[in-house]
């Protein structure tokens, strides 16, 4: 009775030092092995994404170096035909699902909820789930590629070739079943980011007031909901197919092999702008801090994002030109694949725009933008051309088409995510990275890609094939692969270099400061590195750039209690606050699902009665997880 | 039509014209060939009539009184009536030049 009169504990008339000591020990996570396995901050959750994936990305990149070594000279034979097979196999899969997509998720995951003001992600407990799930489905696949056992038919695994006549064995069950693990995990960080979007964001912060990035992370996700499903259906449904002896791309038994296809690539161009969009966010957000004004074209560059999400859905058949479709019907793609150029358009010319009406500092963040406006616009206007029928039929398969979608995929999103590293590690660690070794890493990452890419375009052009282990000498192409092999050291050496940076960085960089580049977004508002708890009091924001000079001071918000982990729950439209919500705590239930669910996934590899079996530790699992707590979740 | 209604169906009607014909432009193409018909070139160019009408209803919509959130919205209409009319504008001219039976 007492504690109903008095009512809870809140964060209203605490001095800071008060607060600060309450919301540190409600918030943190506790110490030890088994606090780490259960936290749920979604920074530190974030973090670990991150760190994965750059992992993921190292290994990659080994992989790519050692295709490179083969394809050196003529007549090589540094590595088997089937080895060759599963390397580039395992570098395309690597780098789209186990880098591009979770790293792009994990920035969403790490900024989203500090740039809007809010405490923690929406479903923070989700959020560890998917890490953990994301995690295992990498391990399954490197492990696989350790034993010799790794999938060989490429990233897009093609029906016949990857059905149970052509395909057997287990390797590229293993693949289908890798990414039903990452497509879960990206699938859960999706959901998390929308309900943080509309439903957390800070008091005033209306539609027209989100950070641009944090729209990006929007659309972004919504892509992930709307195009994940189909590659989730198309790698179950060819894991029955080689099980179970279902028919779905069966022709001779009713099935349609052009459907696993368009189920692949219905996922995978919109995957191009689920990796692209965020890079879009990024250049954004980290442009008008280096050039001293805000962003050129705030609307614009919105509708051009959402825009983008949209046309994407349009765009999937131009990678199918070859395979015999009415000419009428690929128009439709071919015209959408162009028109997808103005909304791209649109975005470069803002950036230029900002640039231009700015006073740019040549910082490794900015050296890093510009690289990728400049390595994207090519990338781009390849793009226009593999649009049009005639040309990619040309192309189709051979060493133009690599040439072009690393220029957009390492140029679109690479450069960005580099830049952003550079320009989010205070706020992640506390401490700078080093602006020497940047811009030595800068300077090689973009002479090496230059050199080691261009020259693709050439080989394409004069009929090399993509996904050839060795050729022959009297071919012309010897001189031009070796060209390109020297040159991949070049921007190997770039990554080194940004590697060693980052971790020396880690350990003894200097302190950063709360806001060292002067930035004008929420997460500039707290500490380096934040507190578990974000922000001391929830910010008010009363401007598209709350930290715009003259605007140093936040107003706050208060009456969140104190004594339980709350967040605030605003309105979509206008940000008005609408009730505070409970923020799960920090439970072990997440990882034991996720190993229940792993047990699941990679023993239907060989049973199909593990859906059945394997679904009883899941549903004790996911018991644990949601067992009532015997209070009420939100007040509103 | 009152300004709010307007406002948010200028942000659903071109997407969902460039849905329809992004379906549609994959299986018209068939019957076309074997009927003789034109409804592919139909369906583009009644979708670009659409996006148009989107984007209309979102200029509409814009008013100097509106909220600032209102405007923002409003400007979403006409630039998704703007961006997608173009692509389905090219969708149109696309089935003006080519046949339906070509493959």
């Amino acid at each position: 009775m007492q504690e109903e009169q008095s009512g809870p504990p809140m964060d209203t008339d605490l001095d800071d030092r008060e607060l600060e000591s309450r919301l540190a020990k409600t918030w943190s996570t506790r110490p030890g092995f088994w606090g780490k396995i259960a936290c749920v901050d979604h920074k530190v959750v974030a973090r670990r994404y991150i760190f994965t994936a750059f992992v993921f990305l190292m290994l990659g990149g080994l992989l790519s170096l050692a295709m490179r070594l083969q394809l050196s000279q003529p007549e090589a034979r540094f590595i088997s035909p089937d080895r060759y097979n599963q390397i580039f196999t395992m570098h395309g899969t690597n780098m789209m699902f186990l880098f591009a997509v979770p790293v792009m998720e994990a920035m969403a995951a790490y900024l989203v909820p500090l740039m809007v003001g809010t405490r923690n992600i929406a479903f923070p407990r989700l959020n560890a789930f998917s890490y953990w799930i994301f995690l295992i489905g990498g391990l399954l696949l490197w492990l696989a590629f350790a034993l010799d056992a790794a999938p060989d038919v490429g990233w897009f695994a093609y029906v016949p070739l990857s059905g149970p006549q052509y395909s057997p064995g287990k390797r590229t069950d293993l693949w289908a079943q890798m990414i039903t693990f990452t497509e879960l995990s990206a699938l859960a960080v999706a959901v998390e980011v929308v309900v943080t979007v509309f439903k957390q964001r800070a008091p005033g912060m209306s539609l027209d007031r989100i950070p641009v990035l944090v729209w990006a992370m929007l659309v972004m996700s919504f892509l992930v909901i709307l195009a994940m499903p189909a590659i989730m259906f198309g790698s179950s449904t060819l894991i029955l197919d080689r099980l179970v002896g279902t028919q779905f791309y069966n022709p001779a038994e009713g099935g349609d092999a052009l459907l696993w296809q368009h189920l692949f690539w219905f996922f995978g161009h919109p995957e191009v702008y689920i990796v692209f969009l965020p890079a879009v966010g990024m250049v954004s957000t980290i442009l008008p801090a280096f050039v001293g004004r805000p962003l050129y074209g705030y609307m614009l560059l919105v509708m051009a994002l959402i825009t983008t999400g949209i046309l994407s859905f349009g765009l999937w058949v131009h990678h199918m030109f070859t395979v015999g479709l009415p000419r009428l019907g690929e128009s439709f793609f071919t015209a959408s694949s162009m028109a997808i150029a103005v909304p791209a358009g649109i975005q470069i010319f803002c950036w230029l725009a900002t640039l231009w009406a700015g006073k740019p500092v040549y910082k490794t963040p900015l050296l890093f933008i510009l690289g990728f406006i400049f390595t994207f616009v090519m990338g781009g206007m390849t793009g226009v051309m593999v649009a049009s029928v005639p040309f990619d039929t040309q192309v189709h398969d051979t060493y133009f088409v690599v040439a072009h979608f690393h220029y957009v995929l390492i140029g679109g999103a690479v450069f960005p995510l580099i830049a952003a590293i550079y320009y989010w590690f205070p706020k992640m660690t506390g401490r700078m990275m080093s602006e020497r070794l940047g811009r030595w890493s800068f300077w090689l990452i973009f002479i090496g890609f230059h050199l080691t890419f261009f020259p693709m375009h050439i080989l394409g052009l004069w009929g090399m094939p993509r996904r050839v282990y060795t050729y022959q000498p009297e071919l012309p192409w010897a001189s031009l692969n070796l060209f390109v092999s020297l040159s991949s050291l070049i921007l190997a050496s770039g990554f080194l270099i940004f590697f060693i940076d980052a971790i020396k960085s880690w350990r003894s960089g200097p302190p950063a400061g709360a806001n060292p580049w002067n930035a004008s977004t929420l997460e500039w508002a707290t500490s380096s590195p934040p507190p578990p708890y974000n922000f001391r009091r929830i910010p008010v924001v009363s401007a598209r750039d709350p930290f715009s000079p003259g605007n140093d001071e936040l107003t706050v918000a208060t009456g969140l209690r104190t004594d339980r982990r709350e967040v605030l729950v605003t309105t979509i439209v206008e940000a008005l606050p609408e009730a505070r919500e409970s923020s799960a705590t920090d439970s072990v239930w997440p990882f034991w699902a996720a190993i229940a669910t792993s047990i699941m996934l990679i023993w239907s590899i060989f049973s199909p009665w593990a859906v059945v079996w394997g679904s009883i530790p899941i549903a004790v699992a996911l018991i644990g997880w949601f067992w009532p707590k015997g209070e009420a979740e939100d007040e509103s | 039509m009152s300004s709010e209604t307007a406002r948010y169906t200028s942000l659903i009607l071109p997407p969902g014209a460039w849905l329809m014909t992004t379906q549609l432009g994959q299986m018209l193409p068939y019957v076309d060939c074997l009927e003789k018909t034109h409804w592919t070139a139909f369906t583009a160019f009644a979708a670009v009539f659409l996006a148009a009408a989107g984007g209309l209803l979102g200029w509409k919509s814009y008013s100097a009184a509106a909220s600032r959130t209102a405007r923002f919205v409003s400007g979403f209409g006409i630039f998704f009536g703007c961006a997608i009319g173009f692509a389905l504008l090219l969708q149109g001219a696309a089935s003006l030049l080519l046949n339906e039976c070509e493959r």
